[in-house]
């Protein structure tokens, strides 16, 4: 962690510095991290794509304006996070609901060239593994927004109660009750449509 | 605990976000709770469901797309706030940028007491430690120095401050401290166990008026009952700690130390955060000798500090910071300061570096480490950086705060910092020194000091004796 942030604060000097290509490394060290929460988030590869890179534009924008000191991915998933909420609400305008399942997108993130299987197991565990993350997507997608956020932080993304409440602007106590309850609705979710698979929580 | 309280703990303990303490309370629970149990495994093999879910690469082209976008902005790269390239810029524009600005300071010394005590886990009261220090100072300050450079730690600082008080101020404390018994024999003055004193705030300190009030009104402000007193009682630890920092002095005996200041992000969160890392140390504490929690910050670090965090929250702009919807980014009102004091066992200290080190949150904190083996190196040069980083004008606010006091062997660095009223010295201006390269170096990039801080302490002490530590944080309260 400690190079990683040194690394990260090296490249923001460079591009403070005017060096834009610098910017690269910044890419290459967290777009696909971000662009995984995004996707977590909205359930939806193609617009998952377009806010990633929206993010990243932005972060761009705002960079002198990050507080050295403090994690890059934190400052630049909040800045994500505007994306999403965005993107969630245009949703629930247009479908007058809270948001499209995940999963619903038939390009979602199982489609072809999704996941690197090369080196995975064999063909038929990578595909009852795909088959899990294609439920446990779908069920997250009905677990209520703030929730889902709180469980992808944490779940898919590591990182630790204060990050996330720094990330989401509330006290870590409402992150771990958000997480709490998050995963008991998204095992509630899964359970309803695969009993003999989560029961007992094994 | 019952199996409602187990609940949303279960979820930490998860995710390895369990304070120690309510790890083991939680997991008396869990052995003899099967409910609870399952509840934990089903949640672990939830999470697990989900981290494997993974990230899928990056579509074709992502990179170049987005690297194309920028190349294509208008502006050049993006110009940093001012005092952003400053030396200590970056650590300060953050200070002042998060909402909370947390600084704790965790100090060590190594009393080799032989004849280890006791004792209890104990909290005493919030106000109780600030004024502890400023007694132990006054004490230190009243008794002929043995060695005024052995012992000099963070609290000589503290020991200046309350010299600018002037000798009757000192003498009051001292009085009053003499006046109770102290667990132990002890050189001369034996802080006062019972009544804690309150740490009032002292109306001068922070606009740095030198006098906190005549020495008869301070001291029986110092005997009241603290209103915001912890609940524990009052302890006699700290009266016992001083003593032995007195000793410790009286002998001469060079304490190494180690300074951590933690910043905590900016958020509500901030807070809490902090507070577990004081039930940390507290877990950990064979004693709690006083816990401050003053209005106003009135040790040396605590003024520079405000000082940074007003003038740097002009600099540093809210927005693209944290988020809008996030914790940081606001203005920073002015922090409050809270001195815990705790003494552990040298072996325990490991225990105590991998609680932090469990802690990403801490870690991420903490940005700042000053560490110096020689109490008085370490407090120098954290007083001189953060002098200095205070403002290119911070000569002359130095110069116009800071005073000599008589040499004091302070209390061994007992307490490193509350010194309750610090005003502007009748003595003579010292002019602030550089910070070393190192230390602007490690506040620049610091990134586990933590860890590092404490392993530093840990070479340096016996693992059969005892440590002081202190912590020293700086945080405005969260905006709950």
């Amino acid at each position: 962690m400690a190079e990683s942030r040194e690394a990260d604060e090296e490249a923001i000097e460079r591009v403070l510095a005017g060096d834009r290509e610098a910017f690269a490394v910044l890419v290459d060290r967290h777009g696909s991290r971000i662009h995984g929460a995004i996707l977590r988030m909205v359930g939806d590869r193609e617009a998952a794509d377009d806010l990633a890179q929206e993010t990243l534009l932005r972060a761009w924008r705002a960079l002198g304006s990050f507080r050295r000191g403090s994690a890059f991915y934190t400052w630049l998933y909040a800045i994500a996070r505007n994306q999403v909420l965005s993107e969630w609400r245009r949703r629930r305008s247009v479908k007058g609901q809270a948001m499209l399942p995940l999963g619903s997108d038939p390009r979602g993130e199982e489609g072809p060239g999704a996941e690197p299987a090369s080196t995975g197991p064999g063909p038929g565990e990578e595909a009852a593994r795909r088959d899990d993350a294609r439920r446990v997507q779908e069920a997250l997608g009905r677990v209520d927004e703030e929730f889902r956020e709180a469980v992808v932080l944490r779940d898919l993304d590591g990182l630790s109660y204060e990050e996330i409440s720094e990330a989401t602007g509330v006290p870590v106590g409402t992150v771990r009750s958000r997480i709490h309850r998050g995963r008991a609705a998204l095992r509630e979710r899964l359970l309803a449509e695969e009993p003999r698979r989560t029961g007992g929580g094994r | 605990m019952n199996c409602a309280d187990a609940a949303e703990r279960i979820t930490a303990l998860v995710d390895g976000e369990l304070p120690p303490g309510e790890r083991e309370a939680l997991e008396r629970h869990l052995a003899g709770c099967a409910a609870c149990r399952e509840a934990r495994a089903a949640e672990e093999a939830v999470a697990a469901r989900v981290r494997a879910l993974g990230r899928p690469p990056l579509p074709d082209g992502f990179r170049e797309s987005v690297l194309d976008r920028i190349r294509a902005e208008p502006a050049a790269a993006p110009r940093a706030p001012a005092g952003r390239l400053l030396p200590m810029g970056p650590w300060l524009a953050a200070g002042a940028a998060a909402a909370a600005a947390a600084l704790a300071m965790v100090y060590f010394g190594s009393p080799d007491r032989a004849g280890g005590p006791p004792v209890a886990l104990r909290a005493a009261p919030a106000a109780e430690d600030g004024d502890a220090g400023a007694r132990l100072v006054a004490a230190a300050d009243a008794r002929a120095p043995a060695d005024p450079a052995a012992g000099r730690g963070l609290d000589s600082a503290a020991a200046e401050e309350s010299g600018d008080r002037g000798p009757e101020d000192r003498s009051a404390p001292a009085g009053a401290a003499r006046g109770d018994d102290a667990p132990e024999p002890v050189p001369e003055p034996s802080p006062a166990p019972a009544a804690p004193p309150v740490a009032t705030p002292v109306p001068g300190a922070e606009k740095k008026t030198p006098d906190p009030g005549p020495p008869a009104k301070r001291a029986e402000r110092e005997r009241k009952p603290g209103a915001d007193e912890d609940k524990d009682a009052p302890g006699e630890a700290g009266p016992r700690l001083k003593a032995e920092r007195e000793r410790e002095d009286a002998e001469g005996r060079e304490v190494p130390r180690v300074a951590l200041l933690y910043r905590a992000p900016g958020s509500a969160a901030a807070e809490q955060e902090v507070d577990r890392a004081l039930s940390l140390h507290r877990e950990i504490a064979l004693e709690t000798v006083g816990w401050k929690d003053a209005a106003e910050l009135d040790s040396p670090y605590g003024r520079v500090f405000r000082e940074l965090a007003g003038r740097r929250a002009e600099d540093v702009p809210a927005e693209g910071r944290g988020g809008g919807a996030g914790g940081a980014g606001f203005a920073v009102p002015a922090p409050r300061d809270r001195v815990l004091q705790v003494r552990i066992r040298a072996r325990d200290l490991e225990r105590l570096r991998e609680a932090i080190a469990k802690s990403e949150a801490l870690r991420e904190a903490g940005t700042l480490v000053l560490t110096g083996l020689d109490g008085r190196a370490l407090e120098d040069s954290a007083r001189r950086a953060l002098e200095e980083w205070a403002t290119p004008g911070a000569e002359a606010r130095a110069g116009g705060t800071k005073t000599k006091a008589p040499p004091a062997p302070d209390g061994g660095g007992g307490t490193p910092t509350p010194a309750p009223a610090s005003g502007p010295a009748p003595g003579e201006p010292v002019p602030p020194p550089r910070p070393s390269q190192e230390v602007v170096e490690k506040i620049g990039r610091g990134t586990d000091p933590v860890r590092d801080g404490l392993a530093a302490g840990a070479a340096k002490s016996d693992a059969s004796s005892e440590l002081w530590v202190e912590v020293h944080l700086l945080g405005e309260p969260s905006p709950r």
